[in-house]
């Protein structure tokens, strides 16, 4: 359960340390622990740092899967063109080439995409269960 | 042919039929969208949604025609394409989700607060529509042609007409279970026929690709060359050209020399069984084993003539390919308010993987039909007009009633995958345009399909060679547009705080005026300097990083115009509903 959120939520500044003379509200414990917590996990939505950790790590996962991609992209043609050997091996009228294009690439990045977009999941569950300030 | 003609007819009919009743009852779904996005979320059943709306003429007829034609050094497209699906589902399709916009268009004025971005945009989204839109066209006119034997221009206006009433109502384009369904038909009316021609080919012994050096003609074939063309012929070939004389029909026969011909339009030849197929001037020959290597091809039509380039012209081909098609599919038009219809982001994202799964499935489907066409059907490399392979395949395997029901089942399929697409892109074009027009009403939204519907059969009418292009390089030429000007945008938009108004105008102009000059040149001709020519052929490979290049260059230079609230929109399409107090 989580408590409920201040709203708006940017209207909860931190109080002020020095300069002027503070006025303490007194509030039960309870309550402050209340408010403490809330304004943890939901102060200031929009924020650059938070925002862009979870995006880091978004972004990052991302970045490793498209490049791996991309790179099978720009080499495997490459290999298959320049190297005669690979392209003509053939195994009892099979040949293994056809195989990794026509029927193991494409759901092999079905299968980076499912791994990767189970990541994101869980990178957005964890960013919902701290809220935007997790490093 | 007469039988044709009638199954032709009861095609039309059928299919009219069908979409009628669907589409009625789709009609209910225009309200339908909204309440699903309430309920449980059945993925299996959006997924198919969504990729109702990809599988396309292209997907059907032109894949299989270009491994085809190409070789199999071509079927690593369905890598690169499955990798475009991979960049949505990785980079795109949450973000936008979780924003909230309906179409590319909305996203740019949403993000960079400019309302001739947006202009921008959908300029370039109502062009990409438009292309694609006239490779349905070309695809629905080659079925007239081979069922019917009518002009293809019929097939064009019939495409027109049936896709305007729905997008109009808004009830086909919108409804999830339209689409759906039109899938699920689309996956039965390809993939039967491919399971049991190849029950066929396994009885007929399974001669393997390579057996032959060359196709061979098995049956005396009969050719009628539609315009002039050159026919390259590798080995001394025995040819009756028919012709009307004094006594009725007459056959001189002749022997065509190696060498490339020039065939007049008009001409009638007659080949006799059992020789080496000649091809079409433009298309690369081939010999078996050749046709099976994995490497890509390294040859390159200009205009009319094959001729060979070299490897690394070959790669640097097969790398702008690889590039248009990844980045292409992120500015396809019709996907960004269909996963509106979707419960949330998680699922978008779901839905893509599926999708690209489903699409993997058309790819096997394509290579099993190029590799039988590659055995059964090398009469059609005569004239080159291989995108009629999927059609033809079945009557050329199995003359008869069985070849005759299947190609009706594949013909049904493609002007399903016709009609259903062109919904999509009609529908998502209206949108787009009508967003432009400052009152935004239902008659602005309907204003613009007809002009969606109605621009890419002028543009057919206008352009006599449009539609003998083959549908592969008609949607490679819209993907192009797509990668050089929204996917910059978009993932930039997406990804990158720093993006300006003023960075992404100047990246889309770049994008557009690159691609202008690139159409412009190949117009022209080569220029004779290798590195221009081989950007003005392959746009893609300059153009992409030069446009992500000029987007943050500029950005840069106007750092003091970025928008006070960038970090609040990042955060809106990065984090999770609960987490910024929405409800998603």
């Amino acid at each position: 359960m989580k408590p409920p959120s201040p709203s708006p939520p940017p209207a909860v500044p931190p109080a002020p340390r020095q300069g002027t003379p503070r006025r303490d509200t007194v509030t039960a414990p309870a309550t402050q622990r209340a408010l403490r917590a809330a304004s943890a996990s939901a102060a200031r939505p929009g924020d650059g740092p938070d925002v862009a950790a979870v995006m880091r790590g978004q972004l990052r996962s991302g970045l490793r899967a498209a490049l791996g991609g991309a790179g099978v992209l720009i080499v495997l043609p490459a290999l298959f063109t320049l190297v005669g050997q690979l392209n003509a091996a053939h195994f009892s009228g099979m040949r293994p080439g056809w195989l990794v294009v026509g029927a193991l690439l494409p759901p092999l990045l079905v299968l980076v995409m499912t791994v990767h977009i189970r990541f994101l999941e869980r990178l957005d569950a964890e960013a919902e269960r701290k809220g935007p300030t997790r490093r | 042919m007469i039988e044709l003609v009638v199954g032709g007819l009861l095609v039309i009919v059928v299919m009219l039929g069908v979409l009628g009743v669907v589409g009625f009852l789709g009609g209910r779904g225009a309200t339908t969208d909204f309440t699903l996005a309430t309920r449980r979320p059945r993925t299996l059943f959006l997924g198919a949604a969504v990729t109702g709306e990809y599988v396309s003429a292209m997907t059907v007829l032109g894949l299989a025609s270009l491994v085809f034609a190409e070789g199999f050094g071509t079927a690593w497209v369905f890598t690169a394409s499955t990798l475009g699906y991979l960049l949505v589902a990785a980079f795109v399709v949450a973000p936008l989700r979780r924003a909230g916009v309906y179409s590319h268009a909305d996203f740019a004025e949403w993000r960079l607060g400019s309302r001739g971005i947006r202009r921008t945009v959908s300029l370039c989204v109502v062009v990409i529509g438009w292309i694609l839109l006239v490779s349905q066209y070309i695809a629905a006119g080659l079925l007239v042609r081979v069922f019917t034997g009518l002009p293809e221009w019929l097939g064009w206006i019939a495409a027109a007409v049936v896709t305007l009433p729905p997008a109009l109502l808004a009830a086909g384009g919108s409804s999830s279970r339209f689409q759906a369904m039109s899938l699920w038909f689309k996956l039965v009316a390809v993939g039967v026929p491919a399971v049991v021609l190849l029950v066929l080919w396994q009885s007929h012994g399974g001669k393997k690709v390579d057996a032959d050096t060359t196709p061979v003609l098995h049956a005396d074939t009969v050719v009628r060359v539609d315009r002039d063309q050159p026919l390259r012929v590798a080995e001394p070939t025995r040819v009756a050209i028919v012709g009307d004389g004094e006594g009725g029909r007459e056959h001189v026969w002749t022997v065509l020399e190696p060498g490339v011909h020039q065939i007049r339009a008009g001409t009638v030849m007659l080949f006799e069984a059992g020789a080496a197929v000649p091809h079409h001037g433009g298309l690369t020959p081939l010999h078996g084993g050749d046709w099976a290597d994995l490497g890509v091809t390294c040859g390159l039509t200009h205009g009319e003539e094959w001729e060979d380039k070299g490897v690394v012209d070959g790669l640097l081909h097969g790398y702008s390919v690889y590039l248009t098609l990844a980045l292409g599919i992120i500015g396809m038009p019709q996907f960004v308010a269909r996963f509106h219809s979707t419960p949330s982001p998680r699922t978008a994202r779901r839905l893509v993987v599926l999708m690209a799964a489903l699409s993997a499935v058309f790819a096997l489907l394509a290579l099993v039909y190029a590799g039988l066409g590659r055995v059964y059907a090398g009469a059609l490399l005569i004239t080159g007009e291989t995108d009629l392979l999927v059609l033809e395949l079945p009557r050329l395997m199995a003359p008869g009633p069985l070849g005759t029901g299947l190609g009706l089942l594949l013909g049904a399929g493609v002007a399903s995958a016709v009609v259903t697409v062109s919904i999509g892109f009609v529908s998502a074009m209206g949108g787009t345009i009508s967003q432009c027009v400052p009152g935004r009403g239902v008659w602005a939204y309907r204003v613009g399909t007809v002009v969606s519907a109605v621009v890419p059969l002028a543009l057919l009418a206008a352009v006599p060679g449009l539609s003998r292009e083959g549908l592969v390089e008609v949607v490679l030429a819209a993907l192009e547009l797509g990668a050089v000007t929204i996917a910059p945008l978009l993932l930039l938009g997406i990804w990158w705080g720093g993006l300006t108004g003023a960075g992404a105008a100047a990246g889309l102009a770049t994008g557009i005026a690159g691609i202008a000059a690139a159409r412009a040149g190949e117009i022209s001709g080569p220029l004779g300097v290798p590195v221009a020519d081989t950007l003005m052929y392959h746009p893609a490979l300059g153009l992409v990083p030069l446009v992500f290049g000029v987007m943050v260059g500029v950005s840069l230079l106007t750092r003091g115009r970025l928008r006070g609230d960038a970090a609040a929109v990042l955060a809106r399409m990065h984090l999770p509903g609960s987490v910024t107090g929405r409800r998603l």
